[in-house]
């Protein structure tokens, strides 16, 4: 007797719509094995023993080229003992081949439903059930069919099937496949790139626009931390207590559940687009542009996300299917401007700009060039876009509704534990001297780490402990460092230049820590920490740059010029060889490097790899001295 | 012949994929013997939508040159 069912089949062959009706939506939402998939459990009818179901992520064959449809082969191979029961819409019929072949030949129950019946056959597709069920040796249903869920039960006690897949003709008529209006006017380049723009810019503006939505929730959050929570503490009698709970673990947590309501518009926004199907209309429209710089169309999303709030994109970088491209975009997401730092630039412009809109825009435009520069020197051979166009519909309510609270979820446990660690160690250093007593920042041993790292800005004019606590105190939030700016000194007190270099520190340097948080959850602390290390240590380098063209003059951009230009060129032939020597087996001697008349037997196993290729050197060495 | 090579006036004609089989592209419904049909193809010709036996599905253009059809 089995207590188990899987549902196994394509993306968007209706899997969770049928799991949801098995179930009465009684789902519980899992995270197994530590890695990020929606996984759902959940237990058909009230029999004892219970009889679970598990949804799957879709998978389209037997090894799964992304990490979902990996998890999902590896979960049905791993339970042996459980029933699968295969969904595919009616029209994808042609593709359950592969999946039957790969998981329905070792014995197991199973049987087949088939879904969006009605939309198969308004374009002229035909499936007969009963003849399809001799075909294949296993029992087909269509899901609308009342005797599903008493079917589906029977799973439990169903004898081993015998599936063959053979040509299912007579038994399936295909429908017709053409393009509706809808996808000629997503599809075209002028058109649809026109409609998603928009689409874009509303979903922006709604979550970072003054006084829309995100902003006003987000106001929400801070004003109940700050001033709500903050008034309570204040009635602490204990001075350490009262600012541990003040400054420690209110504006800790403030920092960070802030970002809440914006991360979940953008959460929403998101599983909307995935789920309605318009997310692969645009994954196919940008395409081609990302493409050229390295990265893949479904990234569009977090890329023009990253202007409003890095750490809510690099959440949203989840769902590209491929690791290196997720790791890419990730690397360059923090050169685009987010809207925190938008204040500081507003502060520091007007020290070297006359109009502070075209000093904002003409950072943001090098944000971006650096992001595309970013990705290109990343650049890789990556796999060609191959994806299905689903149908559009409308997303499902309650899917969205739990998707979405599933991530936040896994977003507040995630961020909130290592940014509340971060901010605890930064009170602690900022509210206590060396002696451990409470004491104002300007004593503390914050300001005297802070002293120990004003040499970093030193060669940019800047010397001064403030400067280097306003840049530490961005790791936290960047508005903090326009805070900071305002509160030791009022107006920007340095030059010029000073100020163009400080604000591309400020551009280029790695992003605050719920940023780096998210980045941990995606690609592990070690990456995450070593991108900001990064991209702060070329932070530095790029304002010191920045500094010295601009005192130098116009001789300091041509030498810089020609660098840059050196550095373009070698980096190419550099990175080849990084990459064939990480790619090749280390034991591997090339036929030219073999002196004349030597060759490898064909049993011949190098000891080691460094050792054999010593012995290789040796002998071309000695080759050349008989020469 | 290749899906690049197809005009503007031969879309949307029903066409047989001939090219030796990608596990890739398999997966998507084009595999030999399969009928496909050009639906649309991006401005630059970056990205081409065809229409198979099993749904709408978007390739780029360096798969694209290796997906040999024939009319049918």
């Amino acid at each position: 007797m089995r207590d188990l069912i899987l549902l196994v089949g394509n993306p968007n062959a209706g899997k969770s719509t049928l799991f949801n009706r098995l179930t009465h939506g009684h789902a519980r939402v899992g995270n197994w094995h530590g890695v990020t998939v929606d996984a759902l459990t959940g237990r058909i009818g009230t029999a004892d023993p219970p009889l679970s179901v598990v949804d799957l992520p879709g998978v389209y064959d037997g090894q799964g080229s992304s990490l979902e449809e990996r998890f999902s082969a590896d979960y049905i191979r791993s339970h042996r003992d459980a029933a699968l029961l295969f969904v595919s819409e009616c029209a994808a019929l042609g593709r359950m081949g592969e999946l039957l072949s790969a998981f329905a030949g070792d014995g197991r129950a199973a049987m087949l439903v088939l879904t969006k019946r009605r939309r198969f056959e308004r374009m002229g597709g035909r499936v007969d059930c009963k003849e399809l069920s001799k075909k294949l040796g296993i029992p087909v249903l269509f899901a609308e069919d009342p005797s599903l869920p008493s079917a589906v039960g029977s799973l439990r006690d169903a004898p081993p099937s015998e599936v063959s897949v053979s040509d299912m003709g007579g038994a399936f008529t295909p429908a017709r496949t053409e393009l509706s209006r809808i996808d000629r006017i997503l599809l075209h380049g002028v058109w649809g790139s026109l409609i998603f723009a928009a689409l874009l810019v509303l979903v922006f503006f709604l979550t970072f626009g003054r006084g829309m939505p995100g902003e006003l929730c987000k106001g929400c959050v801070e004003d109940f931390f700050g001033t709500t929570l903050g008034a309570a503490a204040e009635g602490i009698s204990s001075p350490v207590l009262k600012s541990l709970v003040r400054d420690g673990l209110l504006a800790g947590l403030g920092s960070v559940l802030s970002f809440l309501p914006q991360i979940a518009l953008l959460e929403l926004f998101l599983i909307l687009l995935e789920e309605s199907g318009l997310m692969a209309r645009l994954a196919v429209l940008a395409d081609g542009a990302l493409s050229a710089v390295g990265l893949s169309g479904r990234a569009v999303f977090s890329l023009l996300m990253g202007f409003g709030c890095t750490a809510a994109a690099v959440t949203t970088t989840r769902g590209l299917d491929d690791k290196e491209v997720q790791r890419r975009v990730i690397l360059s997401l923090p050169y685009l401007p987010c809207s925190a730092k938008l204040p500081v630039f507003l502060t520091l412009s007007a020290s070297f700009f006359g109009e502070p809109f075209l000093a904002v825009l003409l950072l943001y435009a090098m944000g971006a060039a650096l992001a595309v520069i970013t990705a290109l020197l990343l650049k890789r051979e990556s796999r060609p876009l191959a994806m299905e166009l689903a149908p559009l519909q409308f997303p499902r309510p309650l899917f969205t509704a739990k998707s979405l609270l599933f991530q936040l979820k896994q977003f507040i446990i995630k961020v909130s534990t290592v940014v509340l660690a971060f901010f605890l160690v930064s009170w602690f250093l900022s509210s206590f001297d060396a002696t451990f007593t409470l004491c104002e920042a300007e004593d503390s041993m914050l300001a005297d780490l802070c002293s120990g790292l004003s040499f970093l800005f030193a060669p940019v004019g800047m010397s001064d402990w403030r400067i280097a606590y306003a840049a530490l105190s961005g790791l936290i939030a960047k508005e903090n460092v326009a805070g900071a700016i305002a509160m030791f000194y009022g107006t920007f007190p340095f030059g010029r230049e000073s100020a163009f270099a400080f604000a591309v520190f400020l551009l280029t340097c790695s992003p605050c820590v719920s940023a780096i948080s998210a980045s941990a959850r995606e690609v592990g602390i070690r990456r995450a920490l070593l991108y900001a290390a990064v991209q702060t240590g070329s932070a530095l380098l790029l304002s010191y740059i920045t500094y010295f063209c601009l005192v130098g003059g116009a001789m300091t951009l041509v030498l810089l010029a020609v660098v840059l230009l050196a550095f373009l060129l070698a980096v190419g032939p550099i990175r080849e060889k990084i990459h064939r020597r990480r790619t090749d087996h280390p034991q591997t001697i090339y036929r030219r490097d073999l002196p004349a008349g030597v060759t490898l037997s064909a049993h011949a196993a190098p000891v080691a790899g460094r050792a054999h290729q010593r012995q290789a050197r040796g002998e071309r060495s000695s080759a050349r001295r008989r020469r | 012949m290749t899906i690049r090579d197809l005009k503007r006036e031969e879309w949307g004609e029903v066409l047989a994929v001939s090219s030796p089989e990608q596990a890739r592209l398999r997966v998507l419904g084009i595999r030999p013997g399969a009928r496909i049909v050009l639906l649309s193809v991006s401005p630059l010709k970056h990205t081409y939508v065809l229409g198979t036996e099993a749904g709408k599905v978007a390739i780029s253009a360096a798969l694209a040159k290796d997906v040999s059809i024939c009319g049918i």
